[in-house]
């Protein structure tokens, strides 16, 4: 097995080694391996981190973004139940006009 | 590129470099058709000056981008490329108001942080180092390297950008606007000059005299100087024997005292460039300092003026001998 295999799945996506669609292989791999090692361990997750994960995909950017950032993975779910909401820009009025902007549209 | 090369690359190029490789993506390549496979693509005209605005849209998985319509080709392929980082890179997360200028990243940490690291992944997808380190190898001129970039459709301001970061030590670049202001400046690398502040009226005279090649590269709207450093410098006759820097630098001061646009300090300002550059340069010869110093005199508004001056130049060699004298 290579050393990059050895690595975790989100810690080499940490890395700039894997994409995020990239975890279907590692699961893949995971499968047709002979490790003794959990899949969650395989992947890098922890066991609610892994639970979330399955239920909801979209979950597996907060949790690498909670690493990246030193957030707590709570805080960082919390941030994805208000998706639309949680948005970033460059000071607080631009970003207050450009939500009411977007809402306006209809596009959140 | 070499593993060691590799790993130093921070993780949102790697990602790039990992993109392009995956879809077969090469430099000019069709970045709307790419876009379009990944994400809903949307173009408005945005009332505020962001270029675009990246989110996910309740009840689907598929991320919306939309693009501010009124953008120039060159800014909008930009855009779209950094649109790409916020998709790809893993950690990106909500909705993301984008600003690609890399002067306008105001506000919090996480923000800039991650607006930062989708310009770095937009760069490496559209101008991928390798293939640009290939360019520098085999051409002679920034210019004739800048045209070959610039014919895939990205901006002045990218190509600047990538080749800055990817040239040898010794290269400085200032863009100019149409009035001759900076607007984006920067050196490589272990390089004594350095580039002027945004915002401030750019006179390329001072870099021109104390560097070995001088390139101006005009577009539609703006002007870029590139400079190369490292003259090779010879000492004259005097500088070997005889006058002391000291005696020369006071004379100067001296005659300096009642100009009005010269520092108080001026004695203490010149003697702090010198030791300042004689503890952290690694120069092997007093040509070498010399032309460190020259650089560095270049770089400090308030004093690149006695450049202008003959005995200046002179205090310069002659304190490179000094200083090396005493390091034998």
């Amino acid at each position: 097995m290579s050393s990059k295999k050895e690595k975790a799945f989100v810690d080499l996506c940490l890395e700039g080694e894997a994409l995020l669609t990239d975890i279907d292989r590692y699961v893949e791999s995971w499968h047709n391996s002979k490790t003794k090692t959990s899949l969650h361990d395989y992947l890098g997750l922890k066991l609610d981190e892994y639970a979330l994960w399955v239920e909801k995909p979209q979950a597996l950017r907060y949790i690498i973004s909670s690493r990246k950032n030193d957030v707590p993975f709570a805080k960082a779910i919390s941030q994805m139940e208000q998706q639309g909401i949680a948005a970033r820009a460059a000071d607080h009025d631009e970003l207050t006009e450009v939500v009411k902007w977007l809402k306006g549209k209809g596009m959140l | 590129m070499a593993q060691r090369q590799r790993d130093a690359l921070e993780s949102e190029v790697k990602l790039a470099s990992l993109v392009l490789g995956r879809f077969g993506l090469v430099p000019g390549f069709e970045i709307e058709d790419f876009v379009r496979e990944y994400v809903e693509l949307r173009e408005e005209l945005i009332p505020f000056s962001v270029d675009a605005v990246f989110f996910y849209r309740a009840s689907r998985n598929t991320p919306t981008i939309i693009l501010n319509s009124n953008l120039s080709p060159q800014r909008r392929r930009f855009t779209l490329a950094h649109e790409m980082g916020h998709f790809f890179i893993p950690w990106h997360v909500g909705t993301i108001i984008c600003h690609t200028d890399p002067g306008s990243h105001m506000g919090r940490y996480l923000y800039k942080s991650m607006e930062t690291e989708a310009n770095r992944f937009a760069s490496e997808l559209l101008i991928p180092s390798e293939w640009l380190l290939d360019l520098i190898s085999k051409h002679q001129t920034v210019r004739q390297i800048s045209e070959v970039v610039r014919d895939t459709g990205v901006s002045g301001t990218a190509v600047n950008i990538a080749l800055v970061n990817n040239l040898p030590a010794g290269y400085m670049f200032v863009q100019t606007n149409r009035w001759g202001v900076v607007q984006y400046s920067g050196e490589t690398g272990s390089t004594y000059a350095r580039a002027p502040r945004n915002g401030i009226i750019f006179d390329a005279t001072v870099f021109e005299r104390v560097s070995a090649n001088y390139e101006l590269i005009q577009t539609e709207s703006s002007t870029t100087h590139w400079f190369k450093f490292g003259r090779e410098l010879r000492m004259h006759h005097e500088e070997e024997q005889g006058y002391d820097s000291k005696a020369i630098i006071r004379k100067i001061v001296d005659d300096l005292k009642d100009n009005a646009g010269m520092p108080k300090n001026l004695l203490c300002k010149i003697n702090g460039v010198v030791g300042g550059l004689n503890s952290a340069a690694d120069c092997a010869s007093p040509e070498e300092f010399a032309d460190a110093l020259f650089q560095r005199f270049a770089s400090i508004e308030d004093l690149c003026v006695l450049l202008s001056r003959p005995e200046f130049h002179q205090f310069i060699r002659r304190k490179s001998v000094e200083l090396f004298r005493e390091i034998i």
